[in-house]
């Protein structure tokens, strides 16, 4: 009998594999139960219009108690939005995937507001202080204390 | 990939969700029985006061971390956790009928798809009555359908049984009536009146396990005194109370031991382990009790349970994916690894006492920034003043959480 992470994200992976998800949203990788990514499009009239990113989800047994650790995809080919809210490391500064995180949360729901905050997004800019944070950053984001002070982005 | 790969997990026969129906109608049905942090139907359901409901375990896990509704964030504490028998009945009724449910759906979903027919059945009439189909096989099936032969065994129940779906579980070997037959008053199984006492003593153990004498006799006191020995019962499904919670700050570590050690759980490892063991243990157990007694596990499959818990516990910490749980053990691994520029720290601190403090915590966050993946820098300007790792190691779900590196943002 497996984890009951495994189980969890067994039923979310058949959910998403039986349901399309919803729109933007495209499963690329989920061969195993630590690393699954996602590429993720704003849809309609945004300032990403055209753009597509990866997001990139990593688990372990303390799922759903515990967040997963979610970030944009930054390689060779892959770039993360320039958002107040996300560092150019790919790392993002959402309440829910930090003290706001709930176990009644899913990957897709996660993916859901990261759209949102993208779509929502008034001005294309980098967060305050990201050089600094992007030089000194844990390689995991939930390593990262994050202070939330601005809910209007 | 091993036991981490995707498809043999969705390959596994074991796990069911609603995705089993093709029916929105059927997938939405299976949904509502399901809890909303585990997604499996729920096991022994518990309400919050906000009214939203979870598995008992879950609930409890959850509350230990953050005291509020995972729903909804109304505050919720685990004393004011209340169990949901009526959902938990339609749980177990669920549970039986929901394999022939399935069959049916299935049945129904392929005909509606076939293409058409005619030589076998016409078109007209499938269309009319899709239904009349499924009562076809309704009807041969109750034979083996899990609820209806019940019915008849449950009736004669003892006014003094707790809930009515009891019986649900039973052997259904038993004749279905039988009037020698009556409801145990500590489990709620059916025993055969020749055999209660046998049966009560034993702890309700059902047929055919045997019995030995010694049980008989330490279950037997158990009984009298239960207040006085429940604490140390052993292999008892009867109804109990819930082991209180504990403050852990204020005992020594022999005296956690002790706490373990009266329920034959191991006492060895560090203060941080004993006490998360302890933690995780009244969780399982006070968890376990929510279920209806006839559903309850025994104490030894807890403890099996609780022993997989700390393996999985060990798990992250080497995967090195850990949070506040298992950097209490990267903690000393980093104690270890670091201990010469430590040395070095705090020699060059020792002189000024005043400033002990800052240049340890701006020391270590250079070595943060060299990449090393370091525990909280708040934890450590003050363990390098002796070896040891008292407060620094002690696992509190319920203590704020460390911050690690602050980042201001607007």
């Amino acid at each position: 009998m497996a984890a009951v992470y495994m189980r969890r994200l067994g039923k979310e992976l058949r959910e998403i594999e039986t349901e399309a998800p919803p729109a933007g949203l495209r499963l690329l990788k989920a061969d195993d139960f630590d690393t699954w990514i996602f590429q993720i499009e704003v849809l309609g009239d945004s300032l990403y219009r055209g753009e597509r990113f990866a997001l990139k989800f990593r688990f372990d047994n303390t799922y759903p108690f515990s967040a997963p650790a979610v970030q944009f995809v930054v390689d060779s080919q892959m770039r993360a939005p320039v958002h107040p809210h996300v560092y150019t490391n790919g790392h993002i500064c959402a309440s829910i995937l930090g003290e706001d995180w709930s176990p009644t949360l899913s990957v897709i729901s996660v993916c859901i507001t990261i759209q949102s905050m993208l779509a929502s997004c008034k001005k294309k800019e980098l967060p305050e202080g990201n050089d600094t944070y992007v030089r000194t950053a844990p390689d995991n984001p939930k390593k990262t204390h994050f202070v939330y002070d601005d809910d209007t982005v | 990939m091993g036991k981490n790969n995707v498809q043999d997990l969705l390959n596994n026969a074991d796990i069911q969700d609603p995705f089993d129906f093709s029916q929105k109608i059927l997938q939405d049905l299976d949904s509502a029985v399901r809890c909303k942090i585990c997604s499996e139907l729920y096991a022994a359901p518990v309400v919050l006061a906000c009214g939203h409901c979870f598995c008992s375990l879950c609930a409890r896990s959850q509350l230990s971390e953050k005291e509020a509704c995972p729903a909804c964030w109304k505050p919720a504490t685990e004393d004011q956790l209340r169990i949901n028998p009526a959902m938990e009945e339609a749980v177990i009724a669920w549970k039986a009928a929901r394999a022939f449910v399935v069959r049916l759906a299935t049945d129904d979903h392929i005909r509606q798809m076939r293409p058409q027919t005619p030589e076998l059945r016409p078109t007209k009439k499938r269309r009319m009555s899709p239904a009349s189909d499924s009562d076809i096989e309704m009807l041969e099936q109750p034979a083996a359908g899990p609820s209806t032969p019940r019915k008849p065994t449950k009736r004669p129940s003892s006014p003094a049984q707790p809930r009515p779906k009891s019986t649900a579980r039973s052997r259904s070997s038993e004749p279905p009536v039988d009037d020698k037959l009556i409801d145990c008053p500590a489990c709620a199984h059916r025993v055969h009146m020749d055999k209660i006492n046998q049966h009560l003593d034993s702890g309700c153990k059902l047929p055919p396990s045997t019995v030995t004498t010694s049980a008989k006799q330490k279950d037997a006191w158990s009984k009298i005194f239960s207040g006085e020995t429940r604490k140390k019962g052993k292999d008892r499904t009867g109804d109990d109370a819930p082991l209180p919670k504990v403050s852990y700050a204020v005992l020594k570590e022999k005296q956690i031991r002790e706490l373990l050690a009266e329920h034959d759980l191991p006492t060895t490892g560090e203060r941080s382990l004993l006490i998360a063991r302890h933690q995780r243990w009244i969780t399982l157990y006070n968890a376990n009790l929510d279920h209806h007694p006839s559903q309850r596990r025994r104490t030894a499959e807890l403890r099996t349970e609780l022993r997989k818990w700390e393996d999985d516990r060990k798990a992250i910490t080497k995967r090195g994916t850990a949070k506040e749980v298992a950097q209490a053990v990267n903690l000393t691994q980093h104690q270890r690894d670091n201990k010469a520029e430590f040395a070095v720290l705090v020699a060059r601190a020792r002189p000024k006492k005043a400033t002990v403090a800052v240049s340890t915590s701006s020391g270590l966050a250079e070595l943060d920034a060299d990449g090393c993946s370091s525990p909280p820098v708040d934890k450590e300007h003050d363990l390098d003043a002796s070896d040891t790792q008292v407060d620094m190691t002690i696992v509190d779900p319920d203590a704020p959480r460390p911050k690690e590196s602050a980042i201001l943002v607007e």
